[in-house]
């Protein structure tokens, strides 16, 4: 009942004018750049540093927040309309949502990802409300070895969860993690893969990649298609149908519980909560076949999932004053500024800024869900666009893109590398999806493996040794012997999965 | 099967490299992975999956061997859309932001879309306006400004 | 559109290159910061630029170029003209250690820059330890490492940072042996070490602060007097004065810049970071401020620095060539 009650407080403080004027400010600014590509939430946050001098603590902080959140809203529009992630939590999102505005489906599929938004933020703000400590806690047992068995579990879900043949996205997956290990190494500092050009010591950036591999590689595919038809004219509604919410509902609700523990851990990244959404719905779906052909739940799951991760991800920085990530640490910054050190005290010290802020989300959320409807109507008026106005825009948004998240253009090389490597990957019949997969996990599974192996000295042991990696080390090894107790599997599911279709 | 051929062939010497070069990285130090384990088991499971689709291929003759009509064409204008953008991409520091964008945007229209000159200069002058005043006056993304940075 | 047609006439007729013979400074100045909006010492060169804007009465425009460890943007900037418009804001270690390690380099600390103004020992570094384990100080740490040699484990930074080559020096400078575990930054060894995974950490004394006051962690040795722990001894106390990768920051201007300019430049950081509010918030941030300006304190302090990176080689440095 105390954290009812102080949210409640919170929500109230959080309604004050001024604070609803900032959590205004804040949402709009960060939908906007959640649909350009490219520009991140650390790019606005560092803009608007200047105005932490000036500002009120809380109502500026309700802003800061107000932009993470709402950069997650307007991440998925670009995905559906033209299949660029605007963030790259969004990634996922573009193959059933791009394929549903292909079919006259975008109001619905825009309308299922701010609903799903809404409700992933909202339930996932109340978990933090509860649990925040608690999570906290039990974050912290993870180090090392827990990452590692905790990430080969997942892959190997992700395995079993699969349909159809695993070779094209094994290969995707292994290119993609080799890719990721361009530049320092981590461990030892050495380059990788480098050729000694400069740029290339930071790595090849998942933002100009996406943006390569899925929005440019679709208007080379497009280009000899612009005369007909890209997008079906004829719009199917505004809004998901009473039948499109019957497919969403169990889908928002596993998103919103898988996201929220996803985010809670530190150092997982959101892209991982959004892909193991769409893994699930596509395993537990009675027409898995529909995936990447415009199913709703492809699109509800994953932008559900990606905003409870984005909002259960403020459980370190709240609860111990640990930033997980660039915009964490910003905001860590601005706490600073403020004299707000956040650290294990935090709530106790500064309940009023907490709950404040935990009030402000709640109402940001329902601002944003207010503010994204009418504008699905403007979006889809996007799509009537004659293609070949279109296609110039869309190249501009991609180079753009690449260029701010850096200031360099070395990343439009990286783009336009990528979207000629995805124009050939379709014209081939390869997914890029399992590639930013590869890309995201692999350098996370590489660094706790070594790390731990430190810790031990190269023993091996310290994956079975330690309970939390030993329960999921045990978990992983049962799924993957599970088909040969049940027999059923292996007999010809895995054969099959490895033959073409 | 042709063109399955090719393509295993790609993967077979992109892992035949990969596998060269993280070995010289290193597979391990003092008893612990080096900098070069990951990517080598990485780079030689890609090499083991191309041989795995290449065997299977040859073993069935796959009728998929469809070479689709007009990819000449289709090739010419993924080619121009590539240039347009790598032009951009090396004189963005050299014209600016502004520039650069109404050139690209009049070249695609021009050359690839083949609209008239009234509607490519128009389009293109209006589309890298609204983008400056977008990106570099109202966000302040710090475009590069290049030949035109007296000005603006 | 309008609007713009106007702002374009304005700029043709108001800021006609003619009115550009007067003195320095009359348009904006570009600062090139090394690291990426908002992370790292971004921070602290925005809020300088802020206040030196208006010290200058022109526009201080901060553009962040991070590629390449910063070598990037010294390259930038050491090509640029020589005319006061274009500075880097760098770590200075950042810059000495890629002049040091790597002669392929594009830039050179010595060769290529002039030196502005340095803000030395800026911010502390700190190793903590759990309040419940038995080191107390930098002795216990010592004793119980020559006993168990490699058995204990410290969390440090990525490969290069002075997080990272603080432990090698206190490892050479006491003749023991722990064992570095590279992670992301402070946050993510400062984690582990709450966690129970590491025996130490290495982080930054702001972002360690909360920790110590709520009980959980102490701080066994500093690499600088620290702003906000100022009860934390440093190395150099407990008997280890090798241990001083200081972190300083450092404008910089490419070299051959006018004797005149470069004093109008100074005088102006000098006089902003005086600035009683700007001063208060950044003494809250942790920030040190010891303000060098006079050259010959700048060449000493650009000699001490490279001194104190050629220790190592160039793989403790992160910039072994491929």
């Amino acid at each position: 009942m105390d954290t009812l009650h102080s949210l409640a407080l919170g929500i109230l403080t959080a309604a004050s004018p001024l604070n609803l004027l900032y959590g205004f400010a804040g949402v709009l600014l960060g939908t906007l750049i959640g649909v350009l590509p490219g520009l991140g939430p650390a790019g606005a946050i560092a803009l608007l540093l200047p105005l932490a001098l000036h500002a009120p603590p809380l109502a500026y902080l309700i802003m800061l927040f107000g932009i993470t959140y709402g950069a997650q809203y307007g991440g998925s529009t670009t995905s559906i309309l033209v299949n660029i992630p605007g963030e790259a939590s969004s990634v996922i999102t573009c193959l059933d949502g791009y394929a549903m505005a292909r079919q006259g489906r975008a109001g619905p599929a825009l309308g299922i990802a701010a609903f799903g938004s809404f409700i992933g933020g909202t339930v996932a703000l109340v978990g933090v409300a509860f649990l925040a400590p608690a999570l906290a806690e039990l974050g912290l047992r993870f180090g090392p070895p827990e990452y590692a068995a905790l990430l080969l579990f997942g892959l190997t879900a992700l395995v079993y969860l699969a349909h159809g043949p695993m070779d094209k996205a094994l290969l995707m997956a292994l290119f993609g993690s080799l890719l990721a290990s361009v530049g320092l190494d981590p461990v030892t500092g050495q380059p990788r893969f480098t050729f000694d050009i400069l740029v290339l010591r930071d790595g090849v950036g998942l933002t100009p990649v996406v943006i390569g591999l899925f929005g440019v590689s679709e208007v080379l595919v497009n280009l000899q298609a612009h005369a007909g038809e890209i997008f079906q004219k004829k719009i199917k509604g505004l809004l998901p149908t009473l039948q499109d919410w019957k497919d969403s509902a169990m889908p928002i609700t596993r998103g919103t519980v898988l996201g929220f523990l996803v985010g809670a851990i530190p150092g997982l990244n959101v892209v991982i909560a959004t892909f193991a959404a769409y893994a699930v719905e596509k395993k537990i779906s009675k027409h898995p076949e529909k995936f990447g052909r415009g199913a709703i739940e492809g699109v509800a799951a994953p932008e559900t999932a990606n905003n409870a991760a984005s909002c259960s991800g403020w459980i370190p920085l709240l609860s111990l004053g640990l930033p997980t990530g660039s915009v964490t640490s910003l905001i860590f910054g601005a706490l600073m500024i403020h004299g707000l050190a956040p650290g294990p005290l935090f709530i106790k010290n500064s309940p009023d800024i907490f709950w404040g802020l935990l009030g402000s989300m709640a109402i940001g959320n329902a601002m944003l869900l207010i503010l994204n409807l009418p504008l699905i109507g403007l979006w889809i008026r996007v799509l009537q666009v004659p293609y070949y106005f279109l296609f110039p825009l869309i190249i501009l948004f991609s180079i753009i893109g690449a260029y701010t998240a850096a200031g360099n253009t070395g990343d439009v090389v990286i783009v336009i590398i990528f979207g000629v490597a995805g124009y050939l990957m379709k014209k081939f019949a390869y997914e890029p999806a399992p590639m930013v997969l590869g890309l995201v996990i692999g350098p996370l599974l590489e660094t706790a493996i070594r790390r731990s192996l430190i810790m031990s000295k190269g023993h091996v042991t310290i994956f079975f040794q330690r309970p939390i990696a030993a329960f999921f080390m045990g978990a992983a090894l049962l799924m993957l012997l599970s088909p040969l107790l049940t027999r059923r599997r292996l007999g010809h599911d895995i054969i099959e999965k490895l033959e073409e279709p | 099967m042709k063109r399955e051929i090719i393509i295993c062939s790609f993967w077979l010497l992109l892992s035949f490299y990969l596998s060269i070069e993280s070995y010289r990285l290193g597979l391990s130090t003092a008893n612990r992975p080096g900098p070069g384990l990951f990517p080598f088991i990485a780079a030689i499971a890609i090499g083991l999956i191309a041989v795995f689709r290449l065997v299977s291929s040859l073993r069935k003759s796959s009728p998929d061997d469809n070479f689709e009509p007009g990819i000449a064409s289709e090739t010419r204008l993924v080619l121009y859309v590539i240039a347009g953008m790598t032009a951009y991409a090396f004189l963005l520091d050299l014209l600016g932001f502004l520039f650069c964008t109404f050139l690209l945007v009049a070249f695609y229209l021009r050359v690839i879309a083949a609209r008239r000159w009234p509607a490519t200069l128009s389009f293109a002058a209006a589309v890298a306006l609204a983008s400056h005043f977008f990106f570099d006056v109202l966000l302040k993304a710090e475009m590069p400004r290049g030949l035109l940075s007296w000005l603006i | 559109m309008k609007l713009e047609m106007i702002i374009v006439f304005l700029a043709v007729f108001g800021l006609s290159p003619a009115l550009y013979g007067q003195g320095f400074p009359n348009k904006p100045i570009e600062l090139v910061v090394s690291s990426s909006p908002g992370g790292g010492i971004d921070l602290i060169f925005r809020l300088l630029a802020e206040e030196l804007a208006k010290t200058l009465k022109v526009q201080v425009n901060v553009v962040n170029q991070p590629a390449g460890a910063g070598a990037i943007a010294a390259e930038k900037v050491a090509g640029a003209r020589k005319d006061g418009y274009t500075l880097l804001g760098s770590l200075l270690g950042q810059v000495a250690t890629m002049s040091v390690a790597n002669p392929k380099a594009p830039a050179n600390l010595v060769r290529d820059f002039q030196p502005i103004a340095i803000l030395h020992g800026y911010a502390a570094v700190i190793m903590l330890g759990r309040a419940d384990a038995e080191f107390k100080n930098l002795k216990d740490v010592v004793s119980q490492a020559q006993k168990k040699p490699g058995d204990l484990i410290v969390a440090v930074g990525p490969v290069g940072t002075s997080l990272t080559l603080e432990v090698e020096l206190l490892k050479r400078a006491a003749k023991i042996d722990i064992t570095s575990l590279p992670f992301a930054g402070s946050a993510q060894a400062m984690t582990n070490l709450l966690g129970g995974h590491v025996n130490f950490a290495m982080a930054s004394d702001v972002a360690a602060q909360p920790h110590i006051k709520a009980g959980k962690l102490i701080g066994l040795a500093v690499d600088v007097e620290s702003a906000v722990l100022p009860d934390v001894p440093t190395f150099a106390k407990q008997g280890y004065p090798q241990v001083n990768l200081l972190a300083s920051i450092a404008f910089l201007a490419p070299k051959g810049l006018p004797d005149p300019t470069v004093k109008i430049l100074a005088d102006a950081i000098g006089k902003t970071v005086e600035e009683p509010k700007l001063k208060e918030n950044l003494k809250t941030r942790g920030y040190n401020i010891d303000l060098r300006t006079s050259a010959a304190d700048l060449n000493k302090l650009i000699k001490e620095e490279i001194d104190k990176y050629s220790r190592f080689t160039p793989e403790d440095l992160g910039w072994k060539s491929q």
